[in-house]
């Protein structure tokens, strides 16, 4: 009866429950939208950090090795023999896809004339292939990825010398297109042994690094030619993709305690982890404290709304809850009744703020708008996806927030002395 | 007879601006069980203080107020509701009916915080009460449709309901033109005598209180006779 | 009268300054000739120990210069054999027969430990850098100039040196290499046992380098400069364009 009361109590000033309800809903499309956003690109972060930038979901280094490498290579490479002991415990996980192995150096890029200092990254061309052809970069980051970058899955499988280099690396080093017509560069760098050393690499293939720090820095060299540079047969860190929804923190616990008991030491990393990609927690920061502000400024409109349309609500009805008072009401059941009615108001917003919200997004996604956002190259698609578990936890926000409004009001108001409530004229 | 009120030595004082208003000065006054009693005075000789603590709507400030033996006092806000829904009926001057509830609705209001009350009891309960006052055909109007003799009618049935010890009236035909001022008086007259219900109202009506067996009139915050 | 005094004396450290100067210059001139800066082709065995992080290792080139080019070819250890490092003024290059082109590098970047690329071909100083004389200093009962050398361009082997040279011998024996800030990062110590005959007389040749970490003074790579001779190189040698042919 108390919810049927409320109910009916909704429809009593229909522009001010309209204008309320309209605020929520708009305020409930508001949050979904920022959620759906963000969830996009940490989406969009998580799949381009692991199979792009070739992590892996766990990366595994020796010791130390991301403060030494660079210093003492020799030391804190992991050698065939301690890669192939790394591989025996692989096998006994069945969650992984398959594992690659990197070697990250600096080095020179010389076309014969000049010579432009880089940070080469290695690949291997069937790993590079397996990942880019996941089915996660096609449906978070298709545009993250150069377009060009997907041909490079065809160059790298018919030719193990092809390097890839950025747009930018292109224009530095004067290359014309299509690139696999221009002649040969060269890498030079240092070998393990501190001497060095230099190797032909051809070119065709184009990638980005998607931030603008490392668009003038960063190539891809197959791993064997960059093994050829170092004198090497090994690496320095392996690459462990997982198997779609396999449980990341447990995975890595166990495999952590294997790895314990090899005989040399090494140290795992997340995808995410600071250390090997600190351009995720930036952006993830960034975006946390942007929809933290947000969320800041929609609730709280949405909340005075609600305070403000309650006190109204309550005011034009002041002799009718002294006559439920005197009917024996108690002071929870009114709370409850007005609870009830916003409730009810911010459930009906809810409705209609999920269809929009899924409207506006689909509208949003099939318009194709493309910006640049900072210390970014090229341009990212504002896409937004609807996803239910954030729907339901924006909606649980503001469903709390109403009702906390509402019970603010109503603690407030029920102080009013029950005779002041009956005698009261108004309406 | 049993007592159904019984005050003794009232005082109650509130504030009307800046002016302290002495409204009741120990006040003593018992009604006797199945009485039909009339409060009269003049406006401002404190009928409506007495009606509200009688009520449970408002504290004396000094003073014993026992309705069936319960010391009101003594009584919590959450006590004093149960105490309103279960011993008392209110009927209004303005009849106080929830606007956007149909009649039915409006009588059953009472009921529903009842938790030991079935929904057959409480439909039958209403109904009955809606027979008792003639509102049968009327069940699904809401009160806008009705008119003011047929609302304070709703207003009785929402009273009567809860089959309470004690009705409260306060101006009940004020408000409505003399023809059907009288309907309402044959009415309670009706329940007074057919269910021997207890009837305690305020009222300035002169057809009203030819007919009421007793009168109790008040001035200075004082019962002045009876 | 007074006026005249002043004017004296303004004159009179003018030309003291300018004296400096010329005998700054000439000092580095003279001191560039024992490390290859000659008119004349010359030929030469560099043999580099480095000990580096308690691991040591040992390289041979064979160095050909003629004024302002230089061909250094490695010679061992034997992985490292035929490739080749070409000076042609202060452009670099490195070669190797597998590459299909040459790759332009800087003097600056390491050859191996504590040696420069730029340390292993002759020494042009005087074209280099432009020397202020700061002290003279006694070193084993031998007057040394101690010269301040500052870099006329970027990318040189190093930015700033401060430089040693005997009065006795005019020879450079010590040398502190800075950073732009002025922080010295390594020090050189030079030793002249080989003798070189130039136009009928006999000059001193560097015979040791040793280039001392300024931290790690475990970590130090000593260059060893044998069988030194005059020698016509063909200009060609010294042209990139044939070396990667």
């Amino acid at each position: 009866m108390i919810l049927k009361l409320a109910y009916l109590n909704l429809f009593r000033n229909k522009r001010r429950a309209l204008s309320t309800g309209l605020a929520i809903c708009i305020g409930f499309v508001g949050l979904n939208l920022l959620g759906a956003y963000i969830y996009r690109v940490k989406k969009a972060l998580d799949t381009t950090s692991v199979y792009s930038a070739l992590h892996g979901h766990v990366k595994i280094f020796k010791q130390d090795s991301l403060v030494q490498f660079a210093l003492k290579p020799k030391k804190f490479i992991f050698q065939k023999n301690e890669i192939d002991q790394i591989e025996q415990i692989f096998s006994e996980f069945p969650e992984i896809e398959y594992t690659g192995k990197n070697i990250n150096r600096a080095g020179l890029l010389s076309n014969g004339k000049i010579s432009h200092p880089i940070l080469f990254y290695s690949f291997e061309p069937t790993i590079y292939a397996r990942s880019l052809t996941q089915p996660d970069i096609t449906n978070w980051a298709k545009d993250w990825v150069l377009p060009s970058q997907f041909k490079n899955v065809e160059i790298f499988k018919n030719n193990n010398d092809v390097m890839s280099v950025t747009p930018k690396i292109a224009d530095i080093m004067s290359l014309k297109y299509p690139l696999n017509e221009n002649e040969s560069l060269q890498l030079a760098g240092r070998s393990l042994d501190g001497d060095l050393n230099a190797v032909n690499l051809e070119l065709g293939a184009e990638h980005t690094t998607g931030l603008q720090f490392l668009e003038d820095t960063l190539v891809l060299v197959p791993l064997a030619k960059v093994q050829e540079l170092l004198g090497t047969d090994g690496a320095e860190s392996i690459s462990v993709y997982l198997k779609p929804n396999t449980p990341l923190a447990e995975f890595k616990k166990s495999l952590d305690q294997k790895l314990d008991g090899l005989a040399f030491k090494v140290d795992s990393y997340n995808y995410y982890d600071e250390k090997i990609n600190a351009v995720y927690l930036g952006t993830i920061g960034f975006l946390v404290v942007m929809g933290a502000f947000f969320v800041f400024l929609i609730g709280t409109a949405v909340s005075l709304t609600i305070v403000n349309s309650l006190t109204m609500g309550i005011i034009e009805r002041t002799r009718e809850i002294g006559t439920l008072y005197a009917v024996g009401f108690k002071k929870r059941e009114v709370i409850k009744l007005f609870i009830y009615e916003n409730i009810i108001l911010c459930g009906l917003a809810i409705l209609v703020g999920v269809v929009l919200s899924f409207l506006f997004a689909s509208l949003v996604n099939s318009l194709d708008i493309r910006f640049t956002p900072p210390s970014v190259t090229g341009k990212i698609q504002f896409r937004l996806v609807w996803n239910f578990t954030i729907a339901l936890t924006v909606a649980a926000f503001t469903l709390t927030l109403t009702l906390i409004s509402s019970f603010i009001v109503m603690k407030n108001k029920s102080k009013i002395k029950l005779i002041d409530l009956l005698n009261d004229s108004g309406a | 007879m049993q007592n159904v009120v019984d005050i003794k030595n009232v005082f109650k004082s509130y504030q009307l601006g800046s002016t302290e208003v002495h409204a009741l000065r120990g006040l003593s006054l018992q009604i006797k069980k199945g009485e039909f009693a009339a409060l009269i005075g003049a406006s401002g000789s404190g009928k409506t203080t007495l009606l509200n603590l009688v009520g449970c709507l408002d504290n004396a400030d000094r003073g014993d107020i026992l309705i069936e033996n319960v010391h009101v006092q003594d009584l919590s806000e959450d006590e004093k509701s149960d105490l309103r829904n279960q011993k008392i009926g209110f009927i209004f001057q303005s009849f106080n009916l929830i606007p956007v509830l149909n009649v039915y609705e409006n009588v059953e209001i009472p009921l529903t915080i009842r938790t030991e009350v079935s929904a057959e009891e409480r439909k039958a309960k209403v109904l009955s009460a809606l027979k008792d006052v003639g509102l049968e055909e009327f069940v699904h109007h809401r009160p806008d449709q009705l008119s003011g003799g047929q609302r304070q009618r709703v207003a009785i049935a929402r009273a009567l309901v809860t089959e309470p010890s004690l009705i409260l009236a306060d101006e009940p035909t004020a408000n409505l033109d003399s023809k059907t001022a009288h309907h309402i008086i044959d009415l309670m007259l009706e329940l007074n005598k057919k269910r021997h219900m207890t009837f305690f109202f305020c009222t300035h009506d002169e057809k009203l209180m030819s007919r009421v067996e007793r009168i109790v009139k008040i001035k200075d915050g004082v019962i002045e006779q009876e | 009268m007074k006026k005249l005094m002043v004017f004296a004396v303004l004159f009179l450290s003018i030309t003291s300054f300018a004296a400096d100067a010329d005998l700054a210059d000439a000092l580095l001139k003279a001191s560039d000739r024992g490390r290859g800066g000659l008119e004349e082709g010359l030929e030469w065995t560099a043999n580099i120990e480095t000990t580096e992080n308690g691991d040591t290792s040992s390289r041979e080139f064979l160095i050909k210069a003629k004024k302002h080019d230089a061909f250094v070819e490695a010679l061992k250890p034997a992985k490292n054999k035929g490739e080749v490092y070409l000076f042609n003024d202060r452009q670099m290059w490195f070669y190797k027969p597998s590459l299909k082109k040459p790759v332009s590098i800087s003097a600056r970047q390491k050859l191996t430990g504590q040696a420069a690329n730029g340390d292993i071909a002759s020494t042009h100083y005087a074209r280099d850098y432009t020397p202020t004389l700061e002290k003279t200093e006694d070193i084993n009962g031998v007057k040394h100039y101690v010269l301040f050398l500052k870099a006329k361009t970027k990318n040189l082997t190093y930015d700033q040196i401060r430089y040693w040279i005997s009065d006795k011998t005019k020879l450079a024996t010590k040398a502190e290499f800075l950073t732009l800030q002025g922080k010295a990062f390594k020090m050189g110590y030079l030793e002249y046992n080989n003798v070189l005959s130039v136009g009928g007389k006999n000059i001193a040749f560097v015979s040791k380098l040793t280039i001392v970490d300024a931290k790690f003074n475990q970590n130090k790579s000593i260059i060893k400069y044998t069988k030194p001779q005059l020698e016509e190189h063909p200009n060609a040698i010294f042209n990139i364009n044939n070396v990667t042919r």
